[in-house]
């Protein structure tokens, strides 16, 4: 066996036993697929994160380093699951759907795994902001330490690579590099791979507790199969694992509304911490996340919930706050978003809003980009319009909308040419959008009537 | 739904398996790996370019920097001083404006890019590669 192909496979059993560690110890057991979900969502951004910190520290990645985190979160997972007590399960909501449906809707998955799984694990980099971007930063993590800080941070000449671009998705590929001991590995891809995957069985988890096996597979095969995420998961850039954690914050944020767990709130901290350090643009969905748990729960007044917005908020910021500090020095000679948004430049530039709506809905609407995906949203709420008084539903939609307008300020003062600019980067963004999208379809689905022996008889929970 | 799937997954089959896409990027990106490594011979990279790349070249020399840095790092690559300033949104021109930039051997040895790789662009649409090593400035007699 190819050296580099066993610890390719050693890297990615690390990440996912990072993820289960968690795993373990905030789902509930039976629930395995969703285990497996956040396990490969979160595995590789706590991997990543925990990298950063030693990296910062002057431990760069390396097998030594990575195997020491890696016990580290199985032996704490182990620990605080033996001690975890029997929490209850929640049975599948919804009707059981036919054999059928399920392998037709696994087969339509199945194509999205295998073209995916072709860019990531056989195809070298070739996207202009994988290596460019993405992929450069990985090979500087993997020889460099970020202590002291390396001369790529201060190289005005490398400076389109966007020197203050967080490193959350290089620094996993460069634990890639630092495991099989190659700059130039053909397998820094792959765990945007086990990304995708997870965010798949997260989402496919979650809509089956609300609305049934048929209601999840029809929602996730479209997820899954989108040309825009099949383009970009295996690709080496950041915007579907920046996806795949917005999915989860989401999903975490919705189960907080419905049942105040603790342990959803701590899985919420995670997700919305990686995405702030995954691109700028997670930072506004961190923004977003922090107003949802404070306002969109059923009593946001109560003290209770304004404790947990505040934690929730100041968690993340702490989390985020090494970045702040390590790249407040660092030149500013890209965009400079912030310096821009600003009232003033935002009325000069409001004759670019009709440009700016017009792009964005001739991108919902292209079928070469999304296939009919944006268009099963509103016709899903149109055939169940009695769901859109259902509190998760109303939420992701003002998620949904709230994310999609954020956007629209940085378009307003971008510096580039805006209909070059729209053309690049609407698809990327649109893609970050999609698990909100993918579980509103899942929520929205409509249901076939049950047999009246069984219909609206609330199901029991079990242990 | 499976309209949309349908679509979907038709799209993809069609640029991979059938008008080959990703292989023909993929070929191209190959050709340019190759012609980077066999320059660079291990060592440091100064690229040149000449002409005025237009029509779908005209982001050649932004990518073939690029992608010289990605794929040679942490050897340097340069294609001005190192402290010319190559952002996101303006890195074409900066690299083309570079273009007048002309150092000689020892000016390349002392900023450890040894190695020169020129692209340069002729009227008729044709790109003529030329490679070398930097020779240093003979010593004053």
């Amino acid at each position: 066996m190819n050296p580099a192909v066993m610890w390719c496979a050693i890297y990615l059993g690390c990440l996912l036993i990072v993820g289960y560690g968690v795993a373990a110890v905030l789902i509930a057991p039976k629930s395995h697929l969703e285990r497996f979900g956040v396990a490969a969502c979160l595995g590789p951004g706590i991997t990543a994160l925990c990298l950063i910190a030693l990296s910062m520290c002057g431990w760069g990645p390396s097998r030594p380093v990575i195997g020491l985190v890696t016990v580290i979160f199985a032996a704490g997972g182990l620990f605080l699951w033996k001690k975890q007590p029997p929490t209850l399960t929640q049975p599948d909501g919804g009707p059981p759907a036919p054999l059928w449906w399920i392998g037709l809707c696994l087969a339509i998955a199945a194509y999205g795994i295998f073209a995916v799984g072709l860019d990531a694990l056989l195809y070298p980099t070739i996207e202009w902001d994988a290596f460019a971007i993405w992929q450069l930063k990985a090979k500087v993590l993997a020889v460099h330490a970020l202590h002291p800080r390396p001369a790529y941070f201060d190289n005005v000449s490398l400076s389109y690579s966007h020197l203050r671009y967080p490193l959350l998705v290089p620094m996993i590929s460069a634990g890639m590099h630092a495991m099989t001991g190659r700059l130039d590995d053909p397998w820094q891809k792959a765990p945007f791979l086990l990304t995708y995957l997870g965010l798949g069985a997260y989402v496919f988890a979650a809509i089956k507790k609300w609305r049934g096996p048929a209601a999840a597979a029809a929602a996730v095969a479209l997820l899954m199969t989108t040309p825009v995420i099949v383009f970009h998961a295996g690709s080496g850039q950041a915007d579907a694992t920046l996806a795949a954690f917005c999915g989860g914050s989401l999903i975490c944020i919705l189960r907080w509304q419905r049942d105040g767990r603790w342990q959803d709130l701590i899985l919420a901290t995670m997700f919305t911490a990686c995405l702030a350090w995954t691109k700028q643009e997670g930072l506004v969905l961190a923004a977003i996340d922090v107003a949802a748990v404070a306002a969109l729960t059923p009593h946001p007044l109560r003290r209770r919930n304004l404790w947990a917005a505040a934690a929730f908020a100041l968690a993340v910021a702490v989390l985020y706050l090494p970045w702040i500090l390590y790249s407040r020095n660092l030149p500013r000679t890209d965009e400079n978003y912030t310096q821009h948004l600003n009232l003033t430049e935002l009325a000069a530039h409001l004759p670019r809003l009709p440009q700016i709506a017009t792009g964005m809905a001739g991108e919902l609407m292209s079928w070469v980009d999304w296939g009919f995906f944006w268009w099963m949203l509103p016709l899903t709420a149109l055939l169940s319009p009695r769901r859109l008084l259902e509190r998760p539903i109303w939420t992701l939609w003002i998620l949904l909308i709230c994310q999609l307008l954020a956007y629209v300020p940085p378009f307003m003062v971008a510096p580039w040419d805006l209909n070059w600019l729209l053309e690049m980067v609407l698809d990327r963004l649109f893609l970050h959008a999609t698990p909100a999208a993918a579980l509103l379809i899942g929520l929205q689905w409509p249901q076939l009537p049950r047999p009246a022996a069984t219909a609206d008889r609330p199901a029991p929970l079990v242990h | 739904m499976l309209g949309s799937a349908a679509v979907a997954i038709g799209l993809d089959v069609h640029k991979r398996f059938v008008i080959h896409q990703f292989k023909q990027r993929q070929l191209g990106c190959a050709q340019t790996d190759a012609m980077l490594r066999k320059a660079s011979q291990g060592r440091g990279l100064f690229l040149r370019f000449s002409g005025q790349f237009r029509g779908t070249w005209k982001n050649f020399p932004c990518g073939a920097y690029y992608r010289a840095v990605y794929l040679l790092y942490p050897l340097p690559v340069l294609v001005g001083e190192p402290s010319q300033l190559i952002n996101p949104h303006d890195g074409a021109e900066q690299i083309r404006q570079a273009a007048n930039f002309d150092p000689d051997g020892a000016w390349l040895l002392r900023h450890g890019v040894p190695r020169e790789l020129s692209y340069c662009y002729s009227d008729s649409g044709n790109i003529t590669v030329t490679m070398q090593a930097a020779a240093p400035a003979p010593a004053p007699q």
